[in-house]
């Protein structure tokens, strides 16, 4: 029998123009681990939160749930089975934890809510739950509060409380989206173990079909609050019965958008990056020292050429926002000097003329909060037009603006929309036009990409490549997703703790890493490939938030490979053809690709 | 083009709110009768009439609100005294407003020293006793309609420039701010274009409620005589007026006490209503 059986459930909010969830049937075994797989708007995490009875009372529900033979069906019933038997754990840990609670406080809640231990003996028991969910040092943590907690041993802390009472079905919503790969990869591997030695079922909720692969036996693909088939993974991606799966599935796979061939390569650097250092000082905690100095970047150079794509990976916190800021002169203090077309720019964009601003754009991650919510797509894209050729007279700037709306690919009849009425790929189009506009020689994508879907993420990146073809622009594509790195890059620079630790052509980076670092990045990433199996994580921990001055390489502590003189002298970039890299050990080691 | 459509969306989203709707129906009503209620009636603020004072409402030569110690028909004199009451409150909101936003978003903007500057000039206001300023104003320049704008406007755009200044400083950290700085477009372009319309809501909703606020100050100064002055009037000096009728005819209190507390409560649950509608925050739930 089925642990959970849901039946043409459908959900539908008052105004709405389709319902958010449309005749969705589904059931799952027990021990069974079954992915709900979908785009942002297919109804998802609605379906979950109609399991648990957590939908909005304006809601509209209909349909059948029953967990274990029991109706689960109204809001409210059921409510001591559903927190028993079912654990949940959100996308966002920071915004699912108590702020004002420590990890040991939240889960004796919850251990009390059900009775299962009192008082005394909670604070033990939650000992023993961290030490099961592999978070370092359990007595210590359990005195922590979630914001001195990092990104993945939240997500820990959270699937403890989930698992608390012992349930038989484990709903993960998205668990590792808001995580980096190296972590995501750890955060896989602890569930996958819980499951081996619980048999619990789990319902996992994600957009990434990689992550399907490894870690679901069955898969349900929604598209628009629709049902398009289930089936078991293996069956389901060798032959897809739909041609939206296949279409999710053809995005999430290799074969996607190249980047160009490299223009001429002989032209002297567009970009060049010379020792870039970017420092903030921190008051606060340790303040009494007077203030801290954090580095983001260390001493790091490189060069750009026309026509080039250089993708910066590494992990949140290595510095390639702050790197980007600083090519941009939007950063406070900066050692070092950044070079366009042999000319130094000035550290601050202030001192930097209307001309030269021009020549280097950049296209945020979030086009929600970098187009101006008061102006309308036309607007935006005119703005510059009018600071650069002022000259032009109405019609001519109004042909511009049009003309640029078309090659983004964005329909001219959504010129007077604002932003918040556009699609995320529409707005990140608009952006991208704004930056185009001007004709600028260097586009610097942070996460350009990130917030998008699979197959609307691909439309951007062809687009890129267009421009690119078209223009001769370089690109600085900054992303933590090796997979569209992989993709879209000439060559990959991997950054760690604001260092530069590799620097190579995206093949032989890919193919040959030298650094173990860039070896531990590429093994995080899922394969969409349902018949390789997943890869346990590949490093410990996550890179230390206060990063002090080592004097030694950064990456020691956390490098399986680490000898005594990794420790005491700082590995220099090595020169030459091939891959740069910076670790002692780099030509001893064989880190041969996985794949 | 722009800023035209986007009233437009909150005008839409205004009419779906019932509060909104309906505070801004009232306020419409009042203001309407207002103006077009003395031309109607047949008697006018100034005529006193010594023989027929202290009436009680009656429909009898249409006294619809009685008459004043005077002999004078109160229903002309209250809706004068909402005329010159409202006129006086929106005037000094909107001096209020015009002052306090350039000066906020002037601050917010530029920060640093400016912005230190600009910002402890605020706070020396902020500390100076205001009903002594005024009685000084008075005395010194003697009683003056223009003055009570003046004095109404000095206190409120303190506030409005404190949180104009505020959400300037939040803005500008905005990345869509960032993304009009990498184009090379100027401060003042940057100020006016991208952080001011973005500012409007909590405007609005800031100057429904500096409204009320204004009127009970003219109210207040004309309760205690240094507002208006006669035969002009307005609802402060009625209800100072009225207190001394109290005993004998309680209406010549009560009817333009009623007519300030109506409209003051409409412009607080109006100013609410907005908020609630251009908060995006409060859309959430």
């Amino acid at each position: 029998m089925s642990l959970l059986e849901i039946r043409d459930l459908c959900i539908h909010y008052p105004g709405a123009d389709r319902p958010a969830v449309d005749g969705l049937s589904f059931a799952l075994a027990a021990g069974e681990s079954v992915g709900l797989v979908g785009e942002s708007g297919s109804g998802k995490t609605q379906t979950a939160l109609a399991v648990l009875g957590l939908l909005p009372d304006q809601a509209r529900v209909s349909g059948r749930m029953r967990f274990d033979g029991k109706d689960l069906a109204g809001p409210g019933a059921h409510a001591s089975l559903r927190a028993r038997r079912i654990g949940m754990v959100f996308q966002d840990p920071l915004a699912a934890l108590n702020p004002y609670l420590t990890v040991a406080e939240q889960l004796g809640l919850v251990l009390r809510r059900h009775r299962l231990a009192t008082r005394r003996e909670a604070r033990q028991r939650v000992i023993d739950m961290l030490e099961r969910i592999g978070l370092p040092d359990p007595p210590r943590q359990a005195r922590a509060y979630p914001r001195e907690l990092s990104g993945g041993m939240r997500q820990r802390v959270m699937i403890a409380a989930a698992l608390a009472a012992g349930p038989d079905l484990l709903i993960a919503d998205e668990p590792t989206t808001a995580l980096d790969v190296t972590v995501q990869a750890q955060i896989l591997t602890l569930l996958r173990d819980l499951r081996r030695d619980t048999g619990i079922a789990l319902l996992l909720i994600t957009h990434d079909l990689g992550i399907v692969a490894g870690n679901c036996e069955r898969l349900v693909v929604v598209d628009r609050g629709r049902m398009l088939e289930t089936g078991t993974t293996k069956d389901v991606f060798a032959r897809p019965g739909h041609a939206r799966s296949a279409e999710l599935l053809r995005a999430a796979r290799d074969d996607a958008q190249k980047a160009p061939d490299m223009m001429s390569s002989e032209r002297r650097p567009l970009l060049g990056i010379h020792g870039v250092g970017v420092r903030y000082s921190e008051s606060g905690r340790g303040a009494i020292w007077g203030r801290r100095q954090l580095a983001a970047v260390r001493d790091l150079s490189v060069r750009l050429r026309p026509g080039e794509t250089l993708g910066i990976v590494g992990e949140s916190g290595s510095g390639k926002t702050s790197l980007a800021r600083a090519v941009l002169g939007l950063v406070q203090e900066m050692s070092g000097s950044v070079s366009f077309l042999g000319r130094t720019l000035p550290a601050r964009l202030e001192d930097r003329d209307k001309g030269l601003r021009r020549h280097l754009q950049l296209v945020f991650q979030n086009p929600g909060s970098s187009l101006n919510p008061a102006m309308t797509a036309y607007d935006c894209v005119a703005e510059p037009l009018k600071v650069h050729a002022p000259e032009l007279a109405g019609a001519e700037q109004r042909a511009r603006v049009m003309r640029m709306l078309e090659r983004v690919g964005l329909d001219p009849g959504l010129e007077a929309r604002y932003p918040h009425e556009l699609s995320g790929g529409q707005a990140q189009r608009v952006a991208i036009a704004r930056a185009l506009i001007a004709n600028p020689s260097v586009l610097i994508c942070d996460e350009a990409v990130a917030s998008l879907d699979a197959t609307v993420r691909q439309g951007i990146l062809r687009l890129l490549a267009d421009e690119q073809r078209r223009t001769a622009l370089a690109i600085l594509f900054i992303s933590h997703d090796l997979h569209v790195v992989r993709q879209f890059s000439h060559r990959v620079l991997v950054m760690y703790m604001g260092r530069l630790v590799e620097l190579a052509e995206t093949s032989s980076l890919f193919e040959r890493p030298q650094h173990p670092y860039t070896r531990a990045l590429i093994d995080s990433i899922p394969v969409v490939d349902p018949d390789v199996a997943p890869a346990d994580a590949s490093i410990e921990g996550e890179a230390p938030r206060m990063p002090g001055d080592l004097p030694g390489c950064a990456f020691e502590p956390r490098c399986r490979y680490a000898v005594d003189r990794c420790s005491a002298e700082r590995p220099e970039l090595s020169a030459g053809a091939g891959n740069r890299v910076a670790c002692h050990r780099a030509g001893e080691l064989e880190l041969g690709a996985r794949r | 083009m722009s800023i035209r459509a986007a009233l437009g969306q909150v005008a839409a989203r205004l009419v779906r709110s019932r509060l909104v709707v309906a505070t801004a129906g009232i306020l419409l009503a009042i203001a309407a009768l207002a103006v077009v209620g003395p031309l109607l009636s047949p008697h006018s603020y100034l005529e006193a009439d010594f023989d027929r004072r202290l009436l009680a409402p009656t429909l009898a030569d249409l006294h619809l609100f009685g008459t004043d110690d005077l002999g004078r028909d109160l229903f002309v004199r209250c809706l004068l005294g909402v005329q010159v009451t409202l006129v006086v409150a929106i005037v000094a909101s909107v001096v209020s407003l015009v002052i306090g936003v350039v000066y906020g978003a002037i601050a917010g903007y530029a920060g640093g020293r400016v912005d230190s500057a600009m910002m402890r000039l605020v706070d020396t206001l902020y500390a100076l006793p205001f009903i002594f300023f005024v009685i000084l104003l008075m005395v010194y320049f003697e009683r003056n309609f223009l003055l009570i704008f003046v004095a109404i406007g000095a206190i409120n755009w303190l506030d409005m420039a404190r949180i104009v200044r505020g959400q300037t400083m939040s803005l500008k950290e905005r990345e869509f701010v960032e993304a009009a700085r990498l184009t090379g477009v100027s401060p003042g372009r940057i100020l006016f274009r991208h952080i001011t319309p973005n500012l409007m809501g909590v405007v609005v909703v800031y100057v429904t409620l500096t409204v009320p606020q204004a009127m009970l100050v003219e109210s207040f100064l004309s309760f205690l005589g240094l507002g208006i002055q006669e035969p002009q009037t307005s609802l402060g000096s009625l209800v100072n007026n009225g207190v001394r009728q109290m005993e004998q005819a309680p209406w010549v209190l009560l009817i333009p006490a009623s007519l300030l507390a109506l409209i003051l409560a409409s412009f607080n649950f109006l100013g609410d209503g907005l908020r609630d509608v251009l908060d995006p925050r409060s859309r959430e739930r």
